[in-house]
């Protein structure tokens, strides 16, 4: 019975035995499918928050058109991005479930208020889509969304730092068993949130680029370039903020973190890439809302996604260096479920090429709709 | 004789109003209708209808009071058959304990009863602001009131039955209040405790009140109120009525309305048994006379507005009490002979008003009298 | 005790799951129903004259369907994956490590759903009649898939069949003996529930079409609210039999400590099933006098239903959250197996109380009570322990929690007798008369010699 109660570390860290009945496949495995869907996930949600802080300047601004696109896309993405967060809970539960259960405890309360929070996020979108276009309330359907958006990633951050950091964890649970508590005190947990949703603008304003170079395909000139510059000036803002905030991150991170980061290929490479990348998305974005053609606003958005990508990875990466002396992938005990990967893996390509041959045979008839009455 | 003439011609109207002849339900009904001339009350019940306004969801609070008095009966009846007034404490235990479904049936007792008199008081509150008791339905209005009493005595009579620390001296609280009434008060509480304290005498009285009295005082009453409302059919608030004819919507009373409540009286039902599932009865250790009253003793919730009163006018002031008390029962009492105008006048405005004061003023002071 | 335990005042972490869990089950429920009504009225809807009248009414429906499901069913459904994750991260943990595939499988179907429901709609006026009848098909199809993973799981924790701790046999925990009972069962709830969701949709539609919409919706009802028994029936012969003498236990009250909760919430279920029927007959002899408000009556009943039948399914699995491999404490059965491991002091398997915590102390006994109680009982609410040891003795105390398994609905004490004496202490002293843990060791030989 030893493995089930072998404590990993001595007593001045409670660090919980990682589950007993082993890992379903090797860790790189998981990681890989964490990181794909995780990149989505992080796409949707900076889609889908970022539209609502546009959507809500588009309301100060009176600016119709801008607020129809996001009424209409604004819950749909915001479907796709809980449906791709779920992956990489997922993941993460099996890749680090000891901390991140742990973590979430001592952050009850906060965490379980995210359930209440997406309702109400979620059912302000649809009323917000729903609603007569002059009703007065609109604004602050969209407003409350946006709110209770930002809890939500607030709370976020606050137990992925707090996973990654166990040193802080018995002092909490002393004071608050019932997990009144957040983490606040961190010292990246600022600039971390501030990071994620200043980066927002980026993702959002791609988007914008993008509608605005349909647009003008479709021959609605002025609409599509005033959507493609809104899109692009959103892009700049959104990179110099969430620039500054990366850089307070690496600041604020320990010492032996940041020696990790810039000492190593991996980590450097990736941030270096993703920073590259983000800066050549604002660039094509600029490009592309003064010129027409469909090409720099797509090239925009490729390496927006790309960005984000380097991202997810180079996240996953300094975790592993927070939690170098507690707790690492490498060499836990696995018992492969090859059967079960097989189902799964079947499962999905039957299922993603359902969803590409109907997409391929709805998805033009949808969209001519939509460039008759854009 | 031929056979014909020992049976009741069929109406005309109730010839097109049956089904075919061939079916098995309209040779059922001809055959019934042959033998009992009652197609003019049918034809009658027929044409009853229900005005459609904002408040019409305020109607179903007689019906589901019915609900709720159906499930009591049925699992009074139940409980009865093991329940000994000799052995009041012991033999409740033994429901709770020992006997199938015994603890399920008690709280579903419980439940009923306390969800009954909640609706009673959302149906008088309900008509009294729909202005319903104005005249022709003064007698209406008075068996109405009359059902919430006796519901009450129901309650306060029946909560003393299982003999434990919390009825028992809840009861007797209650019963020297009613010996500090002036007049008759000693009298009184003497005849309904059977002597000077409550006793096993107590529980003789409120056992046969409980099964016998209020039973046939309870059907009686009823039988009287739905007969009102059958013969003078449901009053229409004076915005409905005010509006032009075309514009008022009804809905036949036994055809529409009646089969839409029945689902609602389902869920009633279920949400009965769903808080017997959940928040069950519990039985108290057994009542000890002599025992100092365990802390924190109080009534029922239905209880604790008159409670409260009377503690907010200490020692002398009691009377005060008191006579606010009963003031506000006669004053329930009269209200359709002060209130008459339709529409409604000043004083139809000022009784309102006073309604919303005394509905105000007992939900304050049993949220009081709760925390207190 | 290998994770820290979220102490939830008053309500316990556990309602906070049953909660979430109780409203996620009726609309994912009638999320599935209401795909396979969906379809079926698609179907309908083409050999009736007036079929593009319905499918308007079709539209309006699917608007309502789709938000109250994704906001309120897709929401509450990933609640109680946090709840569960915060109640019992032990028993999470071994579902998601068990069944990580077939979770994200689970996620395929979501993604197809979502899709597929989405082109459905946003396709009304544009696709081809036959297209819609094809993508309302699908999404039947899909969702029901979902229903069959989701099932494998939530039955393997109650009876995991043939899987155990050591084999790690995902195939014979998924298919376990509760799994096509439950599959089954599920599958008529759903359909009980699509129908009566769609009679509250059309309790506004106007006359003439309302009457067909009823009758219809009242077909998916009666057959299969009829046919529940036989499934309740099966699936109580599947039961573990602890879980059928502890129902059987249940028809009589709480002496002994016997738990009739179990018993009183499968009356619930079945009460509310029958009552489901006689009001779907009403609605079908009458299908005009339909209101909004009967229809929202009809789907409390039924929520009231899914209360009754959930708290049963959970409680019958008392006091394990994996049937006879893990306590819902996070003890694992084989670990209690092992005297030496059981009766070792509690805080040298614990991990969460405070350092420098005096042997005997208050603190001793309200750490124990947080690491080792408080995932089941709330102090003062939900299953409150201070109604439980009211009448608590010192001696009594002592060997109850001795004997705890004999509950039949507790795991048994982890700890040595300086552990039980403080927790006794501690509890005791919360009534009001302080008790010291030295008093309760000292009464505890005495009871055993007697």
């Amino acid at each position: 019975m030893t493995p089930f109660l072998a404590p990993l570390l001595g007593a001045a860290v409670p660090m919980p035995s990682p589950d007993p009945l082993g890992y379903p496949a090797a860790p790189a495995v998981m990681q890989a499918l964490a990181y794909l869907t995780l990149t989505l996930h992080f796409l949707a949600m900076m889609f889908t928050v970022g539209g609502a802080m546009l959507v809500l300047v588009a309301y100060l601004r009176g600016d119709r058109p801008t607020q129809r696109f996001f009424s209409a896309a604004l819950p749909l993405g915001f479907s796709y991005l809980v449906t791709f967060g779920i992956p990489p809970l997922l993941f993460v539960q099996v890749l680090y479930g000891q901390l991140f259960y742990t973590s979430s405890v001592l952050i009850g309360v906060f965490w379980i208020l995210v359930v209440p929070l997406l309702i109400a996020a979620y059912g302000a979108l649809y009323w917000h889509r729903f609603a007569r276009e002059g009703h007065p309330h609109r604004w602050l359907a969209a407003m409350l969304a946006f709110a209770a958006m930002l809890c939500i990633a607030f709370i976020y951050v606050n137990n992925l730092t707090l996973l990654q950091t166990p040193d802080a964890w018995l002092a909490k649970y002393a004071a608050h068993p019932g997990g009144m508590t957040l983490n606040t005190a961190e010292p990246t947990h600022g600039p971390r949130y501030a990071f994620f949703m200043l980066h927002t603008l980026v993702v959002a304003g791609a988007a914008l680029v993008l509608r605005g170079a349909h647009l003008r395909r479709w021959g609605h000139e002025d609409a599509g370039r005033s959507s493609a510059r809104q899109g692009a000036i959103a892009m700049l803002i959104g990179l110099c903020g969430a620039s500054a905030a990366a850089g307070g991150v690496l600041a604020a991170m320990p010492a032996g973190v940041r020696a990790f980061v810039f000492g190593n290929a991996l980590p450097l490479g990736l941030l270096v890439a993703g920073a590259g990348l983000d800066v050549a998305a604002v660039g094509l974005g600029a490009i592309a809302s003064r010129r027409s053609g469909l090409a720099a606003a797509y090239g925009a958005a490729v390496a927006v996604t790309g960005a984000l990508a380097c991202l997810v990875v180079l996240r996953d990466q300094v975790r592993g260096a927070y939690l170098e002396p507690y707790f690492s992938l490498s060499g836990v005990p696995v018992y492969a479920q090859w059967g079960m990967l097989a189902i799964f893996a079947a499962s999905l390509a039957v299922g993603l090429a359902l969803l590409i041959v109907l997409l391929c045979k709805i998805a033009p008839a949808l969209a001519a709709g939509r460039r008759k009455t854009a | 004789m031929s056979m014909d003439q020992r049976f009741v011609p069929i109406p005309s109207d109730a010839e097109d109003a049956l089904p075919p002849a061939r079916s098995t339900a309209g040779a059922a009904l001809r055959a019934a209708l042959r033998r009992f001339p009652i197609w003019p009350v049918i034809a009658f019940l027929r044409g009853k209808r229900v005005p459609q306004h904002r408040a019409t969801a305020w109607y179903a609070m007689g019906g589901l009071a019915l609900v709720f008095l159906a499930i009591q009966i049925a699992t009074g009846i139940l409980l009865m058959v093991y329940y000994r007034p000799s052995q009041p404490w012991a033999s409740v235990q033994r429901i709770v304990n020992e006997v199938p479904y015994g603890a399920f049936i008690r709280s579903v007792h419980h439940w009923s009863a306390n969800l009954m008199a909640l609706t009673l008081f959302a149906h008088m509150f309900s008509t009294f602001f729909m202005k319903a008791y104005r005249p022709p339905r003064e007698l209406t209005w008075l068996t109405g009131c009359a059902l919430l009493g006796v519901t009450l005595l129901f309650a306060f009579s029946g909560y003393l039955l299982p003999w434990d620390d919390l009825s028992f001296f809840a009861t007797r609280v209650s019963l020297t209040e009613i010996e500090k009434g002036p007049g008759l008060g000693p009298w009184l509480a003497d005849l309904v405790r059977g002597g000077p304290d409550v006793t096993i005498d107590t529980i003789g009285r409120f056992y046969v009140l409980h099964v016998t009295v209020l039973p046939l005082a309870v059907l009686a009453i009823i039988g009287a109120h739905l007969l009102c409302i059958q013969l003078q059919g449901v009053s229409e608030p004076d915005r409905f009525a005010a509006l032009p004819e075309r514009e008022k919507k009804y809905r036949a009373f036994f055809g529409d309305f009646m089969i839409a409540e029945i689902p609602i009286w389902l869920a009633a039902s279920a949400l009965v048994v769903a808080l017997a599932a959940a928040v069950p009865r519990g039985l108290a250790p057994e009542a000890d006379p002599f025992a100092a009253a365990p802390a924190g003793i109080k009534p029922e919730w239905y209880f604790l507005a008159p409670y409260q009163m009377l503690k907010l006018f200490p020692g002398h002031l009691e009377l005060i009490g008191l006579g606010l008390m009963n003031g506000a029962m006669l004053g329930a009492l009269a209200v359709p002979f002060i209130d008459r105008a339709v529409p409604a006048g000043a004083r139809g405005r000022i009784m309102t008003a006073l309604g919303a004061a005394g509905l105000a003023g007992f939900v304050v002071l049993t949220v009081w009298g709760r925390l207190s | 005790m290998n994770y820290p335990v979220w102490n939830v005042s008053f309500l316990g972490s556990g309602l906070v799951v049953a909660i979430i869990a109780i409203i996620h089950v009726l609309i994912s429920h009638i999320a599935v129903g209401g795909g396979i009504f969906i379809a079926v009225a698609e179907w309908w809807a083409g050999r009736q004259a007036d079929g593009d009248r319905v499918r308007t009414f079709l539209h309006g429906f699917v608007k309502y369907f789709l938000i109250y499901t994704t906001v309120f069913g897709a929401m509450t459904g990933v609640g109680i994956w946090f709840a569960i994750g915060l109640a019992n991260p032990e028993g999470t943990s071994l579902l998601i490590h068990q069944f990580v595939f077939a979770w994200a499988t689970e996620w395929v179907t979501f993604i197809g759903e979502l899709t597929v429901l989405y082109l459905y709609f946003y396709g009304w006026g544009v696709n081809s009649r036959r297209m819609q009848l094809l993508l309302a098909v699908l999404y039947a199809v899909i969702a029901w898939l979902s229903l069959f993973v989701i099932n494998g799981i939530l039955s393997f924790m109650l009876t995991p069949g043939g899987w155990t701790p050591e084999n790690r046999d995902i195939a014979a925990g998924f298919f376990n003996p509760t799994f096509l009972p439950s599959l089954l069962g599920r599958t008529l709830a759903m359909l009980v529930l699509g129908g009566l969701f769609a009679m509250l949709l059309a309790a506004r539609v106007e006359d003439g079409l309302k009457e067909r919409i009823v009758a219809l919706a009242a077909r998916f009802v009666l057959p299969a609210a009829v046919a529940m028994p036989a499934l309740a029936v099966w699936y109580w012969f599947a039961l573990p039999e602890a879980a059928q003498t502890m129902w059987l236990d249940g028809a009589t009250g709480v002496a002994g400590g016997r738990l009739e909760a179990v018993t009183r919430y499968s009356w619930l279920a079945v009460i509310t099933g029958a009552l489901i029927v006689i009001g779907t007959l009403a609605f079908a002899a009458r299908p005009r006098a339909v209101t909004r408000a009967a229809a929202l009556a009809m789907l409390l009943i039924a929520q009231l239903g899914v209360l009754g039948g959930e708290f049963f399914r959970e409680m019958a699995r008392k006091p394990y959250v994996v049937h006879g491999t893990l306590y819902s404490n996070g003890l694992w059965q084989a670990e209690s197996k092992s005297p030496a491991t059981l009766d070792a002091p509690y805080f040298e398997a614990a991990r969460w109380e405070p350092p420098g915590i005096a042997p005997g102390s208050p603190a001793h006994g309200e750490w124990i009570y947080r690491l080792q109680c408080a995932s089941c009982h709330t102090l003062d609410g939900y299953r409150a322990l201070d109604t439980r040891t009211r009448a608590w003795t010192p001696a009594f105390a002592e060997r109850f929690l001795r004997n705890l398994p004999q509950q039949g609905v507790m795991p048994p004490f982890h700890g040595d007798a300086a552990d039980r004496a403080a927790l006794a202490a501690w509890l005791i002293s919360r009534h009001g008369t302080p008790v010291t843990a030295a008093e309760v060791g000292a009464a505890a030989p005495e009871e055993v010699t007697r």
